[in-house]
């Protein structure tokens, strides 16, 4: 049976040992939770594992401003303000008492953050114009976690700017203390022991472009008027992630039969596509770390071309067989075994990183042809809202897949950002013609 | 508002051509420019520790390893040498020909591949002549003339390049990859050891004979043939993952 109740001090039990071990007078240092320690083991400069979060004001960022706020409230996310340290077998997080400073923004965004080097924070906060972005590494935090720290940092900055509030809503303040549970490892608390065996999954079509140099990321957002998508969703009785999905599907079928025959022979494999699931929906917790797991649901176009028709029965069923706890419980606890196995966990840090790096080239990636993320709606109060233009959410590099997505809607807008590696627009522009086919207007910018 | 007209999307008033698809972008007169501005700056901020390894061509890097292994192989050269002549007192070298022999021929074994990596036939020949050399000159220190080297060292090394060869080459060049590379591998055990017992009884009794090898053949040679029957035949009249599923739902 799923614990949906477990406590959170039950998880700490658990943690107490490696959580909050004092190694100096004012630092504290604590392990990283399951899916950062996977994201510690493959992240390098060709998969830098940094996604970006980013408000858009409406009026140009006083950078003076913006670092006093950044000051103030990097005090509320103490697991935040954290440097990652190596040991011989693992990484761990220990207290940064720097603060952290404002970058200037790049054209290329979500490169890899040398988050071992000495007093380094895994995030970035970039200034450009208008714009604040924060860049984080995925060892610290998923999406939630992330947008959670921008909307703190984007009202401090409002309020060191002088705008007052009656209700910051649930917009963490700087002079709240924080509470033990955003530190919790969310998975351990909830994972629990359930043999269901392995299913090893076949390669998926993968984009056949050679990516760019190392550093070069190109970013497409396409806006799109989010009531005209809920209609068209609602019109099939599907959800937008389910609508996106779908989309997205459908325009990697058609990007696939546009091939030759021979490229096409080559690559009829199955469209699996990486959804991500905020685990807090389905299991209550507070945390600010990572919590998220994924599902995959494919079409196969080796059994023949799908209409979108076909497309949207096909995933709008297989999320609603497999977004439940009971399933992410047992991938929970298998993805706890290299926690867990002694003699994995007695294998040294380098080891790890080694066989890390080629697991996630070789076996993990090739299982999926692309990802798409959605961070739902993004709401703010009244106050902060009148002061911000636009959220965006630019996905992490791919090196294996190439192309990643990832969409996020504010006030009437949805925004769906396009992450490449590759120099042709290809899967966007299949993507985006789809849409705008289904009579959906779509505005697209670009880095 | 600007727009292109292939791929039906709007785009900012200050683009040219079509970030999807390259082609001009139509112009409308009634351009709103207020909050249209650029939306990432030009420059590139290279991310420190995140710019490109230097890079080091791989040619440089096999002639690093090539100069490596030559000094290590130089070392122990130069040591036994010393202690050669200073034990004999002489400029002659006695026993040291035999270790000096062996470094030799692993620098060798050693250096012909990375130096000539992209040349897989004078790779062999390189390694083969290196072999031949070796073995020519320890039947040579022994007792001053060559005896056994022509009737089992050459056959021996010739009949191993040759079904290595074969093997390896058959291995990579057939189409359809499967448990066929598994029986290649038998069928070439096969052969090496019925040419070791041919050649090395055939010189001890001095008559052709063949003896132990036969043990191995058969069996080698069924198991090697069913492997091919699997990958010829079998798969392709029947579907295995098909029959492999059903056993497994036959064991739940």
């Amino acid at each position: 049976m799923v614990n949906n109740d477990a406590p959170y001090s039950e998880s700490f039990k658990v943690n107490d040992r490696f959580l909050v071990g004092v190694s100096d007078r004012d630092k504290e240092w604590h392990r990283l939770e399951n899916a950062a320690t996977g994201f510690s083991l493959i992240s390098s400069p060709k998969i830098p594992q940094v996604f970006r979060l980013s408000a858009t004001m409406k009026e140009t960022i006083n950078i003076t401003q913006l670092q006093k706020a950044l000051n103030n409230i990097i005090v509320r996310f103490p697991y935040f303000r954290v440097n990652m340290k190596t040991s011989f077998f693992w990484h761990f997080w220990e207290t940064n008492l720097d603060y952290p400073k404002i970058y200037p923004d790049s054209k290329f965004p979500n490169n890899f953050i040398p988050i071992t080097n000495k007093s380094e924070f895994p995030f970035r906060v970039k200034a450009y114009k208008r714009r604040i972005a924060i860049e984080y590494s995925h060892c610290l935090t998923d999406g939630t976690g992330g947008l959670t720290f921008l909307k703190a940092l984007v009202a401090e900055y409002l309020s060191v700017r002088g705008v007052k509030s009656e209700d910051w809503g649930d917009i963490l303040r700087p002079n709240q203390i924080p509470i033990l549970e955003e530190y919790e490892d969310a998975y351990r608390r909830y994972s629990q022991k359930v043999k269901t065996g392995r299913e090893f999954l076949s390669k998926a079509f993968i984009i056949p472009f050679k990516r760019e140099k190392v550093g070069i990321y190109h970013v497409t957002k396409g806006i799109m008027p989010i009531k005209k998508v809920l209609e068209e969703a609602k019109g099939y009785g599907i959800s937008i992630t389910e609508y996106i999905v779908s989309n997205y599907m459908e325009s990697l079928q058609e990007l696939l039969y546009s091939f030759p025959a021979s490229l096409l022979k080559k690559n009829l494999k199955p469209i699996r596509i990486m959804v991500p699931v905020n685990l807090r929906n389905l299991f209550p917790s507070k945390t600010m770390r990572n919590f998220s797991l994924y599902i995959l649901p494919e079409i196969d176009p080796r059994l023949g071309r799908y209409s979108f028709d076909e497309i949207v029965r096909q995933v709008h069923h297989f999320m609603k067989k497999e977004v439940h706890a009971k399933a992410f419980t047992s991938t929970m606890y298998k993805n706890t075994t290299i926690e867990r196995r002694m003699f994995l966990r007695l294998t040294p840090l380098a080891l790890k990183k080694f066989f890390g790096q080629r697991g996630y080239y070789y076996i993990g990636t090739p299982a999926y042809t692309g990802i798409l993320t959605n961070l739902g709606r993004v709401k703010l109060p009244e106050e902060i809202e009148k002061h911000i233009e636009d959220v965006e959410f630019v996905p992490a590099q791919v090196p294996v897949n190439k192309v990643g997505t990832a969409m996020v809607s504010y006030k009437d807008k949805l925004n769906i950002n396009f992450g490449r590696i590759i120099k042709d627009p290809i899967v966007e522009r299949f993507f985006f013609r789809n849409i705008t086919k289904k009579g959906i207007p779509v505005k697209i910018e670009t880095n | 508002m600007s727009y292109c007209i292939k791929c039906n999307v709007e785009v900012d008033s200050f683009i040219e051509k079509c970030p999807l698809c390259q082609s001009d972008i139509q112009k409308s007169d009634n351009i709103d420019q207020i909050f249209e501005e650029k939306k990432y700056p030009e420059e590139i901020i290279e991310e420190e520790g995140a710019e490109d390894e230097p890079k080091i061509s791989s040619r440089r890097k096999r002639f690093v390893a090539w100069e490596a292994v030559s000094v290590s192989a130089g070392v122990p050269l130069l040591i036994i040498i010393g202690i050669n002549m200073f034990i004999e007192r002489s400029f002659t070298i006695t026993w040291g020909k035999y270790p000096l022999t062996g470094i030799i021929l692993a620098w060798l074994l050693i250096s012909v591949p990375l130096l000539l990596l992209k040349k897989p036939i004078l790779i062999v020949v390189g390694e083969t002549l290196s072999l031949i050399a070796f073995l020519v000159l320890i039947d040579f220190y022994d007792n001053g003339s060559i005896d056994w080297y022509y009737q089992l060292a050459l056959p021996i090394i010739g009949l191993t390049i040759l079904v290595t060869s074969i093997v390896v080459i058959s291995s990579i060049r057939i189409k359809n990859k499967g448990v066929n590379i598994a029986a290649f591998v038998l069928f070439g055990v096969s052969t090496m050891c019925l040419g070791l017992d041919l050649i090395i009884l055939s010189y001890i009794h001095e008559t052709i004979t063949i003896k132990w090898s036969l043990y191995v053949i058969i069996p080698l040679t069924i198991v090697g043939g069913f492997l091919l029957y699997l990958h010829y035949r079998l798969t392709r009249i029947v579907d295995m993952k098909r029959v492999l599923e059903i056993k497994k739902k036959l064991k739940t």
